[in-house]
């Protein structure tokens, strides 16, 4: 219903950065049925690997594309927005691909091979995303593709393609359609959800004790109203005695934001929340502070060191909350899997952004599922090691994917969304993310996904590394 | 009244942005002739420079301000005018405001090869600690506002002093009226166009490093064009003349906006669809409604016909077998393209050949709107998007013949074409393309918000046609399809070229009073005209949603329907020649060329050093400069470079015909030595 | 029979009268003379017959038909046939395409579908036609020349031509002679005898060129400062002191 009902148009996505979109999916992708059984679940998240360190270096000839036994190498492909006027880092997933793989390949490789990047491609701010996916396919040998494009046009070609795919996952093609399985591609969040209403911001919001909240969106993108609606029906499910004081979701792109600002002034309103991209809740906090509007902002998408890095940037978002895709760098006991991505990236990149750790996390649950699939692995054979998965964290830099279910919509079937609702919290204090609401090894914070169940009083916290710790 | 005067103020401010805008384009067009479509890119050269500098760089905001503004801004206009402009002056409006195109698309692509993007939000502009805010009565303003503000009004009143009371501003006037006339009378009119170009730059840059810090927006390229696209209503109602009009209606646009923020109800249709397009909603209802403003014609040199004529074209110069030659040479070698992609090629090179034949069907309706009525429209990604979502709506939604609906979108696109052709048409030149401009603006902000055009965020996947027990789901059979479809457009095109419309066409570019004289109406003839070339459009629209399965609304963005318009007035807007080499240039250049064929080139034939792939920007700045060239070659780059090996084949073969006769070199007549 | 009667034509431009009540008269098959010194309003006078202009006061009859509310190009399918002072030929055309246009144009036959069934090729009759005109103003030779290589002289003969592919039962000839020397005058004057003793068709003719008026038109009118000062045969107007004093004064 909600999918195509509604005003909205698909270019919106080019423009409103959707990092926004994710986090609205990653607070909102839970089955239904679960609840109570969470903690018990919660523990152990790497994949059960079947294939043992001894014949992970087992070298069986192959005769899979992609697969060149000459060189003794699996290639794979990875297709990004390079060209993007809109100065979007998508390009920069690439650098966590490599860093993976150049771990990998100082260990020895797998099954006897090297793990190489055979080509990248530029799909041109998305609109090429289609024409690159199918050039891809016939053209560059490759045995998977990784994908972090404004766009993903392309998503049916490569399930048709049956090729083992990794995408960054903001789009919403990821999702299985009537017409074609997707079950072939993976990202670090299932099929997103962007208009089920979660308990995190309710509880946040009561927990600071805030009473009137503002909603904002751009109304040039159907994902980004739908994303609003989404948070108000949370405010809702959740919490009577918060008033959502302002709701827009028609702001222009590029359009000023001083008559907003003035409305929710003299609503009262405390908290904002935003489905918006990082330059526009600076615009709205600079803003704020010229209209003497003193509210706090919940922040998509804005887990950036090197912008937090500029004193004016780190003064405006002073006490806002920040929410990072994967776990907090700056969690302490650091969890061992973020202190080894942040040990490998610095071969790669001195700069790397939230992106790149979702390229390093795709490319460890492809290798993840090649040694599920062991030394005589398939295409077919990766694919249906992690289709078999029912709660994958790449070692708990994610929260769990269930992939048996959550390659389909799960917003016209409940019962597709994930077992788990959990975010990590951060908050900016003198230019420096500091964790919230984390216990010491436990950086998620988790909550009872079913719809009927109130907000807790305090959230289950929770790790999903090995061992439960980090 | 906290809305009224919150709402004044902010409006104030947001309009002395639209105001430096309008008026830097008044300024260009009034010293230079050119609708300088482009004022935003130049802007946004000084900004990037800028922001690069101080942010990244930590240069302080002086030095960095006197590198980006005071000499990067005017030393563009210097080249601009050197290399370009100044060889244009008597050239047709149009195509100058082509030339401005090609610039608005090749600047951003060379800044960028430079420069990263920037984030300009949190960082200092031009003045310290922007951000301060002052009370002033009723009124909140913070320091880079009132920086704005200023800016503007000493901008304004420095251009009007210089119209009215000084000797340089009539000068200035004079050479755009007449570089010649203004020579003869001691005018030195290369000095004085250069101290134009210098001057027109100088406030772009200005523009560049002020905007980001009022609008909030990055320091890129299309936000800097968005900007400039929403002032030119602010212009026009100056009628690109009066800068204390364009003053006034800037700042009455930006306060107007603001009030209605603040004044509708947050959530309304009105609000969510009329908001962001308040802007070109009031460009298209001044362009169709302000009298002032029609029958205009273009600043024409009195002295233009000092030039010499144009060549003909190439075919008109041809032999018979010559002509023929090519046409078999050009059949071989599209029927070895063609085996190879039905026979031998990949899914890869046959979806190539599939979007190919579909672009080249869009880009002949470039060939009509512009090759034979000579109107530049920007509304062609338009009326190509409203072929799309047409047939895949009724598709979807009626579960009609898709065959059948995307002959329905083609006509409804034809219909819409020539709906909006009627008020543009009382508009001469450039008005006509600026109120197509509007036209695609206005329906991309307000119509395709509903989901009853688009089909919203997940439309429903639109079948294949099916033609009896023809089934075009397998692409071979899908791509016969589009050839088929290519061919009749393109023979229909050509029959209306050498028919009566394009004859009449023909005689009204020639001479629009002189075709009157006669008895042609240009008024039909350009309707019609508008009409077929919108419904080719939608017919390739309709086709390209069918392949893709669904609507992709940035397929149609107005600014996609702009670089097509620079890619085939560069590669020859008067040919279905040069409708295929455009597509084939469309869909393979940043995919096969730059990443792989021409790297392989230059590795293979310099030896210096290895070339990777070269980045997708190259070709913005390749058919963005192409199209530069339009002034100079209305039939197109290829076209006329095509012109010396013709004339030299043309003067073998005749050296052979002539044997024993003295060989004559020029007699194909189009070489007056 | 009077074919074209204009009576008490007024027109003025911001308060300045630039046409006071003017009156003129053609008979089918006549050659007539309008003459005045600059700014006299004969080019205003002009614009009004074709359309181009909306008169303030007056009525424009062509044919028994009040041309009134007319738009230019319907004008010309009536049967008003025109060349420009400054000379208004189609770019990129050969002598024998902008005929070719007029006769398409005077057939009136511009149907885009009969172009996409591919009927819009020429036909023999046309291009016969075409021909007839070609060799009546003797432009065989020059025919399939680009225009621009054409001459000013040979331009105006093409004007002409074009015009008198639409059949005109009136041809308003706007200062032919204008840029044009002496020789070439002499060519142009022969040309248009030879049209009129052929096409029968009426000439208006405006012109400053006094011995070319004198030695073509039989009657002429004389306008200055908006006003009619004079018409009648070419002899006695000519002989009429206050038209020598306002626009001849002591040259001829």
């Amino acid at each position: 219903m909600i999918a195509s009902g509604g005003t909205n148009m698909r270019a919106g996505r080019l423009l409103a950065t959707s990092v926004a979109l994710a986090l609205a999916a990653a607070a909102c992708g839970n089955s239904k049925s679960q609840s109570g059984s969470t903690t018990t679940q919660s523990q152990g998240g790497a994949p059960q690997t079947t294939a043992s360190a001894a014949n992970l270096t087992k070298f069986v000839p192959s005769n899979q594309a992609g697969v060149d036994d000459a060189k003794r190498e699996i290639r794979v492909a990875v297709i990004t927005s390079k060209t993007n006027p809109l100065g979007g880092k998508y390009v920069q997933y690439t650098d966590g691909v490599k860093a993976y793989f150049k771990l990998i390949n100082d260990h020895g490789g797998i099954y006897g091979r090297k793990l190489v990047i055979a080509k990248e491609r530029d799909d041109i701010i998305g609109t090429q995303n289609a024409q690159q996916v199918t050039a891809s396919l016939s053209d560059d040998n490759a045995f998977a593709t990784f994908v972090a494009t404004l766009q993903f046009t392309g998503a049916d070609a490569l399930a048709k393609a049956g090729q083992p795919t990794f995408i960054w996952n903001i789009n919403p093609e990821m999702a299985s359609t009537p017409q074609v399985a997707h079950t072939n591609i993976f990202g670090s969040l299932g099929a997103l959800c962007f208009n089920c209403g979660g308990h995190f911001l309710p509880w946040l919001v009561t927990k600071e004790h805030y009473t009137k909240v503002g909603i904002l969106a751009y109304g040039v993108s159907a994902s980004s109203k739908i994303c609003a609606a989404g948070t108000k029906k949370g405010y809702q499910l959740f919490t009577p005695n918060v008033k959502v004081a302002f709701f827009d979701d028609t702001i222009p792109f590029s359009g000023d934001l001083a008559a907003d600002v003035a409305k929710m002034k003299a609503a009262g309103v405390q908290f904002v929340t935003t489905c918006m991209d990082t330059n526009e809740v600076a615009k709205l906090a600079k803003e704020m502070k010229q209209q003497g509007l003193n509210a706090t902002q919940n922040l998509p998408n804005a887990y950036d060191h090197d912008s937090l890095g500029d004193p004016t940037t780190a003064a405006l978002f002073e006490n806002d909350f920040v929410e990072p895709q994967n776990s907090a760098w700056e969690d302490t006991p650091q969890s061992p899997a973020t202190q080894e991505y942040l040990t490998a990236v610095k071969a790669i990149t001195t700069h790397p952004v939230e992106l790149t750790e979702s390229g390093w996390i795709m490319a460890k649950m492809f290798v993840d599922g090649l040694k599920g699939a062991g030394p005589e692995f398939t295409k077919q054979k990766v694919i249906a090691y992690l289709n078999s998965q029912t709660a994958y964290s790449a070692d708990g830099l994610i929260v769990p994917i269930d992939w048996t279910k959550q390659h389909n919509d799960p917003q016209s079937n409940l019962a597709m969304r994930g077992k788990y609702e959990c975010a990590t919290v951060t908050q900016i204090k003198a230019g420096k993310f500091v964790p919230l609401f984390t216990e010491p090894g436990k950086p998620w914070i988790c909550f009872d996904p079913s719809p009927k169940a109130p907000i807790p009083t305090e959230p289950q916290h929770m790790s999903f590394a090995p061992g439960g710790k980090g | 009244m906290d809305n009224f005067f919150g709402g004044l103020t902010d409006g104030v401010a947001y309009g002395a942005v639209y105001a430096l805008l309008a008026i830097g384009l008044v300024l260009a067009y009034k010293t230079s002739g050119v609708f300088n479509i482009a004022f935003g890119v130049q802007a946004y050269a000084s900004g990037a420079l800028y922001y690069t500098l101080h942010t990244s760089h930590d240069v302080a905001i002086i030095p960095a301000f006197i590198v980006s503004v005071v000499l990067l801004a005017p030393l563009i206009g210097v080249i601009l005018d050197r290399l370009l402009f100044r060889f244009l002056r008597s050239a047709p409006e149009m195509s100058r405001l082509v030339v401005a195109l090609g610039l608005l698309v090749a600047i951003p692509g060379i800044v960028q090869l430079k420069f990263d993007q920037t984030l300009a939000i949190s960082s200092q502009g031009i003045v310290p600690h922007g951000d301060t805010v002052y009370n002033i009565g009723p009124a909140v303003l913070n320091r880079d506002q009132l920086a704005i503000i200023v800016t503007t009004a000493i901008v304004a009143l420095a251009v009007i002093v210089l119209f009215r009371y000084t000797a340089v501003g009539l000068r200035m006037r004079a050479v755009v009226e007449s570089s010649r006339m203004a020579e003869l009378n001691g005018v030195n009119s290369d000095r004085v166009s250069m101290l134009s170009w210098v001057l027109t730059s100088f406030v772009a840059g200005l523009a560049g490093v002020l905007l980001p810090q009022i609008t909030g927006n990055q320091v890129v390229d299309v936000y800097y064009t968005t900007l400039v696209t929403a002032a030119i209503v602010a212009a026009v109602l100056a009628s690109l003349t009066s800068v204390p009009l364009a003053l006034a209606a800037g700042i009455g646009l930006g306060v107007l906006q603001e009030w209605l923020n603040r004044f509708l109800p947050t959530n309304s249709v009105v609000a969510s669809n009329i908001r962001p397009g308040l802007p070109f909603i009031a460009l298209f209802l001044v362009l169709a409604l302000d009298p002032r403003l029609r029958h205009r014609r273009g600043t024409t040199d009195p002295l233009a016909n000092v030039d010499p004529p144009p060549p003909a074209p190439v075919a008109g110069t041809r032999s018979s077998e010559l002509t023929w030659g090519t046409r078999i040479f050009w059949c071989v070698i599209g029927a070895i393209y063609l085996y190879y992609v039905f026979f031998h090629g990949n899914d890869s090179v046959l979806d190539d050949a599939i979007r190919i034949a579909i672009y080249a069907i869009i880009f002949c309706s470039i060939v009509v709107a512009t090759g034979l009525a000579g109107q530049v429209s920007f509304a062609q990604a338009t009326f190509a998007g409203i072929g799309g979502a047409v047939s895949a709506q009724l598709a979807t939604q009626q579960g009609m013949s898709v065959i059948l609906t995307i002959l329905i979108g083609a006509l409804v696109a034809g219909v819409v074409g020539m709906v909006v052709s009627i008020p543009a048409l009382r508009l001469g030149g450039i008005f006509l393309t600026l109120f197509t401009f509007a036209f695609a603006l206005a329906f991309e902000n307000v119509f395709l918000k509903f989901g009853w055009i688009t089909g919203g965020i997940f439309p429903e996947a639109e079948p294949r046609p099916q033609l009896g027990s023809v089934d075009f789901a397998n692409n071979k059979s899908f791509l016969a399809l589009c050839l088929v479809v290519l061919v009749l457009v393109s023979a229909g095109v050509v029959l209306v070229r050498g028919g009566t419309t394009g004859r009449f066409l023909d005689a009204v570019r020639g001479s629009q009073v002189a075709a009157a004289s006669i008895g042609i109406s240009a008024t039909r003839a350009r309707i019609v005209t508008f009409g077929l070339s919108a419904a080719i459009a939608g017919l390739g629209g309709g086709l390209l949603t069918s392949y893709e399965g669904h609507y992709t609304p940035t397929n149609w963005a107005t600014f996609v329907g702009l670089f097509w318009v620079v890619i085939v007035v560069t590669l020859g807007p008067r040919t279905i020649e040069g409708a295929l080499q455009a597509a084939f240039g469309f869909i393979l250049f940043a995919k096969r060329v730059l990443p792989v064929w021409l790297p392989w080139l230059i590795n293979h034939i310099q030896p210096f050093g290895h070339v990777g792939t070269l980045p997708a920007a190259v070709q913005y700045i390749f058919f963005g400069l192409g199209a530069v060239t339009y002034a100079k070659h209305p039939e197109g780059i290829l076209e006329a470079n095509k012109r010396k090996p013709m004339q030299k084949i043309q003067a073998l073969i005749d050296r052979r015909r002539s044997s024993g006769e003295p060989p004559e070199t020029a007699t194909s007549g189009a070489a007056p030595a | 029979m009077t074919l074209l009667d204009a009576r008490g034509v007024t027109k003025s431009f911001a308060g300045i009268t630039a046409l006071d009540g003017v009156a003129l008269d053609v008979d089918a098959g006549e050659m007539v003379g309008l003459i005045g010194p600059n700014g006299a309003g004969k080019t205003t006078f002009f614009n009004c017959l074709l359309g181009m202009l909306r008169p303030d006061g007056g009525t424009i009859s062509f044919d028994g038909k009040d041309l009134t509310r007319v738009p230019t190009h319907r004008r010309a399918r009536l049967g008003i046939g025109r060349t420009f002072q400054r000379i208004e030929l189609f770019a990129g055309m050969t002598p024998r395409e902008h005929l070719f246009v007029a006769e398409r144009a005077r057939r009136g036959d511009g149907r885009l579908w009969k172009d996409l069934l591919g009927l819009g090729r020429p036909k023999p009759d046309e291009l016969a036609r075409v021909e007839e005109t070609l060799e009546l103003l003797s432009l065989t030779a020059d025919a399939d020349r680009p225009i621009e290589a054409l001459s000013l002289g040979r331009g105006r003969v093409v004007e002409i031509g074009r015009a008198l592919m639409t059949n005109p039962k009136l041809l308003l000839l706007d200062e032919p002679s204008s840029g044009l020397d002496h020789n070439e005058t002499a060519e142009l004057s022969q040309i248009l005898q030879h049209v009129n003793g052929e096409r029968h068709c009426a000439i208006l003719l405006v012109e400053h060129d006094v011995p070319m008026v004198r030695a073509l038109v039989t009657r002429v009118f004389v306008l200055d400062f908006g006003r009619l000062i004079a018409s009648g045969s070419t002899n006695d107007v000519f002989a009429d002191a206050a038209v020598r004093k306002a626009y001849i004064g002591d040259v001829v």
